[in-house]
């Protein structure tokens, strides 16, 4: 068996202030490649812009301020934001209220709509580029929460490291996966307005799940929940990743299952 | 040769394109397209007040979204000329899959501490990362290691 050699050609895109990071794995690294990258490049960019152009804070004419200010017309006639809306709705829900989509009492639904964007994204135009002979993995990174996916039939995995909350120059630990989606919070995320009503120690949370959203949603909600309580969530609602706390230290989790990790040392 | 051909016929497709969308996005300024509400026709509200997001007293339903967890849709209720409620209609099915949306298909793992600059490594997964910090950051370092 000779192992596969990977290339791993990329493009950043720049847009709401976060760095998107589309990663291709692929047998050659040639023209050809480029070019789907570059092309796919091009439209997501586009997609993102447009996205940040309806639900932007900061632009008076974007749908979500005019939602603020009290017009109902994107409630009620545009998709892109029923579909948001929906899903902050049932999240909120899911989450027992502890991921919030409202600050300072307003709408305000940033987290959901980063990782909508990634998924849908991801999903219309990165997941068919595995029908390419050459390419065996695809990924949409956005700040650190991201959606892959590999070839069927491959043994090729993305391999995810979790920053060190203790040291943002290091990786804690890893996971390998071939399918589906990553979402950390910690207590300084932008954009995510996590408002923590306990004297938990919890410094940090990674979920891993098939949504992004989801991932997303309970990433936060574990912050503002802390540890003993998301320790309840992560069981009720099966939940896999990894937590961080500043007592208990790293605290891995699998399908509802709590596991001290032992402390290594390396 | 015949990849190099393509390769090059590739790239000017995408300049094509680029120039294409440029055209689009600029000129023609491409809002979401509006969704045909069938519902919100049943109670049109006629159009004296000056701003569009008035309405009328009144129950509005959005059309049907489509979401993981099946088709829901968006119904408001309207009293006093003030939003009152806002309800997310679920079709009955739909219930039982926002609790277990996490278990189908999780991919199997395993888990290791290594070395932030080992090569089985690709993406990385924090907290962090605004593009203002993106230089320094870990992904970048790994994203140069293509």
């Amino acid at each position: 068996m000779t192992e596969t050699k990977y290339y791993f050609p990329n493009q950043v895109i720049n847009s709401m202030n976060i760095p998107f990071t589309i990663k291709l794995a692929t047998r050659t690294n040639d023209d050809v490649i480029q070019g789907i990258l570059e092309q796919v490049t091009y439209t997501i960019k586009r997609e993102l812009n447009q996205v940040d152009k309806e639900f932007s804070p900061f632009r008076s004419d974007s749908l979500l301020v005019k939602f603020q200010n009290g017009d109902l017309d994107p409630l009620l006639k545009y998709d892109s934001f029923q579909s948001v809306f929906v899903q902050s709705k049932l999240a909120e829900e899911m989450t027992d209220n502890y991921f919030s989509a409202h600050f300072e009492d307003k709408y305000d639904p940033t987290g959901i709509v980063k990782g909508w964007v990634i998924e849908k994204s991801f999903e219309s135009n990165l997941r068919e580029l595995l029908d390419d002979p050459d390419i065996d993995g695809v990924s949409l990174n956005g700040g650190g929460d991201m959606k892959f996916a590999t070839k069927k039939n491959v043994d090729f995995r993305w391999g995810i490291g979790i920053e060190d909350p203790n040291d943002l120059q290091n990786i804690a630990t890893s996971f390998y996966l071939k399918n589906g989606a990553v979402a950390t919070s910690g207590m300084n995320k932008r954009g995510q307005h996590i408002v923590q009503n306990n004297s938990s120690n919890i410094q940090q949370v990674t979920v891993i799940s098939s949504s992004l959203v989801d991932a997303d949603v309970w990433a936060t909600a574990g912050i503002s929940a802390g540890t003993e309580q998301f320790s309840k969530m992560i069981w009720n609602s099966r939940l896999t990743g990894v937590l961080f706390d500043q007592e208990e230290g790293q605290i891995h989790f699998r399908n509802g299952v709590l596991k001290h990790a032992q402390k290594t040392s390396f | 040769m015949i990849r190099k051909i393509i390769g090059v016929s590739l790239s000017f497709g995408v300049a094509v394109a680029m120039a294409i969308d440029g055209y689009i996005v600029f000129f023609k300024d491409t809002q979401s397209t509006e969704v045909k509400t069938k519902t919100t026709t049943k109670k049109t509200a006629t159009v004296k007040q000056k701003s569009t997001g008035q309405y009328k007293d009144g129950t509005y339903t959005g059309s049907s979204t489509s979401t993981r967890w099946g088709d829901v849709q968006i119904q408001i209720t309207i009293s006093g000329g003030k939003l009152t409620k806002i309800n997310v209609l679920k079709h009955p099915d739909s219930e039982n899959k926002s609790v277990q949306i996490n278990e189908q298909s999780l991919p199997t793992y395993k888990s290791e501490a290594i070395k932030a600059q080992s090569a089985s490594i690709q993406q990385i997964s924090g907290a962090t990362e605004t593009y203002k910090g993106f230089t320094g950051s870990l992904q970048n370092a790994l994203n140069q290691a293509e």
